[in-house]
């Protein structure tokens, strides 16, 4: 299956910052110049739900004074309390990456097994006090 | 750059660490300014863990505010490592001593070497602050000699006194609204970069 093209219609739901100048929405919205940006001290959280709970192979990131970063996600199916386990924390941590400085557009390979309906990024560390996603997309 | 929308509402984070010498006054700095100055510290509670007061400051005539995560650390030499570790994070520091206390004042140099080590990258924000102004009879270290230290470590001075609530808000007045300004040059570094 042809698996190169963007998963249709994900947003943001969840973002543990933001100006309301810099919304989570600009990083899905297709436009390289927009982004949103944190508000200051970390771990910052942004979750993009995926509706339909798809597999993506890939995340393609493209950040600004990220130091540190991980991606999380949660199985279709388990935030649902009636068929799922209902756990406190349904997300998997699938891999954790430094950058350096200078960040650039990096491609972060998703090892999935089964479909997820949540993806969670998690910036851990920046060199700046204030970081910035420009676009992050699941393929 | 886009204007920004007519109500944009921003909150701003940003942890603030306050070092000096045990008994400088700190806590009361920060428990007066926490609670608007109702509530003074009258005896000395010796710190051995560090304390945190977030209070929030809006910033004037923008529809900013910067949450500041006030944390209160130990000026005893052996919580020096507890005093470190628990600084890791601050974009902000008050060098704090007590003006009728002239030790405290010499005492300034170790602190000043902490607040460097909290990170190499960007200079924090950092502000010199004489409490206990308010004995004038006790007072030890002149005012002069401590701004021009002030002058010469790049830091911006204040005088205080926690017990009469005099100057107290200055001090977190001006680390929310440097706080705001480096975020808004952050801003417009991205949008800068972004537009190239």
């Amino acid at each position: 299956m042809n698996r190169t093209q963007p998963l249709a219609s994900p947003r943001v739901v969840f973002a543990s910052s933001q100006d309301d100048r810099f919304p989570p929405a600009n990083m899905l919205d297709g436009n390289p110049r927009t982004f949103w940006s944190s508000t200051g001290l970390y771990p910052q959280d942004l979750i993009i739900e995926l509706d339909p709970p798809a597999t993506p192979a890939k995340f393609v990131v493209h950040t600004a004074k990220v130091k540190a970063l991980s991606v999380a996600a949660c199985p279709a199916g388990a935030l649902d309390t009636a068929t799922g386990g209902g756990e406190l924390d349904p997300f998997d941590t699938l891999v954790a990456i430094d950058l350096p400085e200078n960040n650039a557009a990096t491609a972060i390979p998703l090892k999935l097994s089964r479909a997820v309906s949540h993806v969670r990024v998690t910036l851990s560390e920046g060199y700046s006090d204030y970081c910035a996603v420009f676009s992050a997309v699941l393929e | 750059m886009t204007t920004p929308a007519p109500s944009s509402r921003l909150c701003l984070r940003t942890k603030m660490v306050l070092l000096g010498d045990s008994g400088t006054g700190k806590s009361a700095l920060a428990q007066v300014f926490h609670s608007e100055g109702a509530s003074f510290p009258k005896v000395h509670m010796l710190n051995t863990t560090p304390e945190l007061l977030v209070k929030t400051v809006a910033i004037p005539d923008t529809d900013a505010s910067v949450e500041l995560f006030v944390t209160d650390l130990p000026g005893l030499e052996p919580f020096l490592d507890v005093t470190k570790r628990h600084a890791h994070g601050a974009s902000a520091f008050l060098l704090v001593f007590d003006s009728t206390n002239k030790d405290s004042f010499s005492g300034i140099g170790k602190w000043l070497k902490v607040a460097k080590t909290l990170r190499e990258s960007e200079p924090l924000i950092g502000c010199l602050v004489a409490t206990k102004c308010d004995l004038t009879k006790r007072r030890a270290v002149p005012a002069q000699q401590a701004q021009d230290v002030a002058r010469s470590l790049d830091l911006e001075y204040f005088e205080c006194s926690a017990a009469t609530n005099f100057e107290v808000d200055s001090i977190f007045y001006y680390i929310a609204n440097a706080t705001y300004e480096a975020y808004e040059e952050h801003i417009k570094g991205l949008v800068g970069d972004s537009a190239s």
